[in-house]
């Protein structure tokens, strides 16, 4: 594929005439915390580290409508959008997404024309955070598929790098002027891309985390494990892990009368809520929060391994910030690898 | 864009018969006709309020009109029981597997309900009906908690009159004007005799009724590849896709909702 250099200075230039007529996101740094937010291109920031928001939000939004019946809503074509400054993490996730709202039997309609129209600019991770664990599943920080162009800092600028067709194009198309990334700018980003994964493994080694394959066993070999009852006591079951988890993609549909006809919406849905697996006749198959939370670290280490071939984490740490009883992902693992 | 899984087609309420205090049958007519199978299910929306999943009660085909049978149980089940013929709703589906009728050819089917669990079993005792030579012999046992409780009653004398269908009715608790059989569902079991290990079993009903009638099949000699379990977890999408109804591997949208009790066998929030 395609490569190019693009020095500091001109990167700004370089998105704008790369997604001229675009609506774009991006990533701005809001009271010290990296957030997802309309951007124009040359106002967007290229993150060092994943952001603080879930790539989902732009894909499956916390609140969609997705019905208006019993007319049929006027097909719209939503806008060209690009995402400038998405994470391999957040790649690695949109696959499980990917998976989930465009195989099988149905398709969703409305994840598919935004997926379809949002050209992604990935970047290379070169300061990991703390929480940071992503290569406990074999996983790079960073870009390796999924994404359209990628941005890897280099001494002086960054190589710009097509991954797929479409970036590809545009980057003969809008910048054919710039020069070619040249071997020594490669081996560089190699020897940068080499380091930063070796302080990420690092970190992973010294927190102990076992291999995916592990949890993949010992999820279904020990539910009734003490340590969910434990967990329990630290959980308040208020869904924030599986909200800013870039992975979570559980929606409630919720209808709504208007004054001519009714709508209806996908909503963020949390498998923490005690109501979540409640059935009509009142028998609810997880009622107890220590069942909820096995539950969903079965989803994600072995119903999404088995359905999707993807683990359901990707190391992004999200959930260990967010968590307000202080639940560390990573102490789950380590101690359900022990059990 | 792709069709919209998530459109309800408008349907049209043509008919309702109560059965008991709290359920009732409801013949819909859709729009857009909903062919279905015996063991799909439907979703069922009242407008404005939201949806609720519902194998058909009626016989398998063209689903120009199907029924549900509906316990009044939440907002939407309870908004439904306060309609009147001529109503306006919504129907998309059907989704889903279905019973897998081959397996059943030439041996014994057992067809085992409880209370308001009988709704998606007439559907397939119906279908079985309709094919009634591919079969041997068609077994339906039926309880409920008193005689009050029993649904399709009139369905039920009639099908007690027929000689090429079996039918054993039980309630927990008599009224005294009931002269059958009292005691729970699969007490039904010790008055038939069969040959277990060869035949096949579909268990519908509440989920403590699942439970022990599956185990009560399984202690009668049927083996767990021929129990077939009608699954009805809380569902919001129907289609695989909002997590809601996953029982261990599986969703039970997408994977059953008929399910042999082998495929389910150890895992630990089935009930």
């Amino acid at each position: 594929m395609t490569a190019k250099f693009v020095d500091t200075p001109s990167v700004g230039l370089a998105l704008s005439k790369l997604l001229a007529g675009r609506e774009t996101f991006g990533v701005k740094t809001v009271k010290d915390h990296l957030r997802l937010v309309r951007v124009e291109p040359d106002e967007a920031e290229i993150p060092p580290v994943r952001m603080v928001d879930p790539l989902k939000s732009i894909f499956f939004p916390p609140r969609q409508e997705v019905a208006d019946y019993f007319e049929r809503a006027d097909e719209e074509t939503p806008a060209k959008r690009a995402m400038i400054g998405v994470t391999a993490c957040d790649l690695a996730a949109l696959e499980v997404l990917d998976h989930v709202f465009l195989g099988g039997d149905f398709v969703d309609p409305f994840y598919q024309e935004l997926r379809r129209n949002t050209l992604l600019i990935s970047v290379d991770c070169t300061e990991p955070l703390d929480v940071c664990f992503c290569t406990f599943s074999g996983a790079r920080p960073y870009p390796t598929a999924g994404f359209d162009l990628n941005l890897s800092p280099i001494s002086g600028g960054y190589i710009l790098e097509a991954g797929s067709e479409e970036g590809g194009s545009l980057l003969e198309e809008k910048l054919a002027d710039l020069p070619e990334a040249t071997a020594d700018q490669f081996s560089e980003r190699e020897r940068s891309r080499a380091a930063v994964t070796q302080r990420v493994q690092q970190a992973v080694q010294d927190a102990g985390l076992p291999d995916p394959e592990k949890i993949y066993e010992k999820v279904q070999q020990k539910p009734d494990a003490p340590m969910w009852g434990e967990l329990a006591d630290q959980c308040v079951e208020c869904g924030a892990c599986n909200f800013v988890c870039p992975a979570c993609h559980c929606f409630l549909l919720t209808d709504l009368e208007e004054e001519h006809g009714f709508r209806r919406f996908r909503n963020w849905d949390a498998c923490l809520y005690p109501s979540f697996a409640k059935e009509a006749s009142g028998a609810n198959p997880r009622k107890r929060r220590s069942e909820r939370l096995h539950g969903r670290m079965e989803k994600k280490f072995y119903f999404l391994k088995t359905d999707a071939d993807r683990w359901g984490c990707v190391g992004c740490g999200r959930c260990i910030d967010a968590c307000p009883g202080a639940i560390d992902v990573r102490e789950t693992l380590r101690k359900l690898a022990h059990v | 864009m792709s069709s919209n899984p998530y459109q309800p087609v408008r349907t049209r309420l043509e008919d309702v018969a109560r059965e008991t205090g709290n359920i009732k049958t409801f013949l819909l007519a859709p729009e857009t006709a909903l062919p279905f199978e015996a063991g799909q299910f439907v979703q069922l929306t009242v407008p404005g309020l939201g949806e609720a999943p519902f194998t058909p009660s009626s016989a398998p085909g063209r689903g120009e009109s199907l029924t549900v049978t509906v316990m009044e149980a939440g907002t939407v089940t309870g908004a439904l029981h306060g309609m009147a013929p001529g109503a306006e709703l919504g129907l998309r589906g059907p989704y889903g597997n279905v019973y897998p009728l081959d397996r059943f050819a030439g041996r014994d089917v057992l067809i085992m309900g409880g209370g308001v669990g009988l709704a998606p079993l007439r559907s397939l005792l119906l279908g079985l009906m309709q094919q009634r030579d591919r079969f041997a012999r068609i077994i339906l046992c039926y309880g409920a908690r008193t005689p009050q409780d029993l649904i399709y009653k009139e369905q039920l004398k009639e099908w007690s009159r027929l000689d090429n269908l079996e039918v054993h009715l039980t309630v927990d608790q008599s009224d005294g004007a009931w002269d059958g059989k009292v005691g729970v569902v699969t007490t039904t079991l010790d008055d038939v005799e069969l040959d277990a290990a060869g035949a096949v079993s579909a268990v519908c009903g509440p989920p403590i009724m699942m439970k022990f009638g599956t185990l009560a099949l399984l202690d009668k000699g049927f083996t767990p590849e021929n129990i077939y379990m009608s699954l009805e977890k809380n569902m919001s999408c129907g289609i695989g896709k909002c997590g809601h109804c996953r029982v261990g591997p599986y969703y039970v949208c997408r994977d059953g909702p008929v399910f042999a009790y082998s495929k389910l066998q150890g895992i630990k929030d089935l009930w």
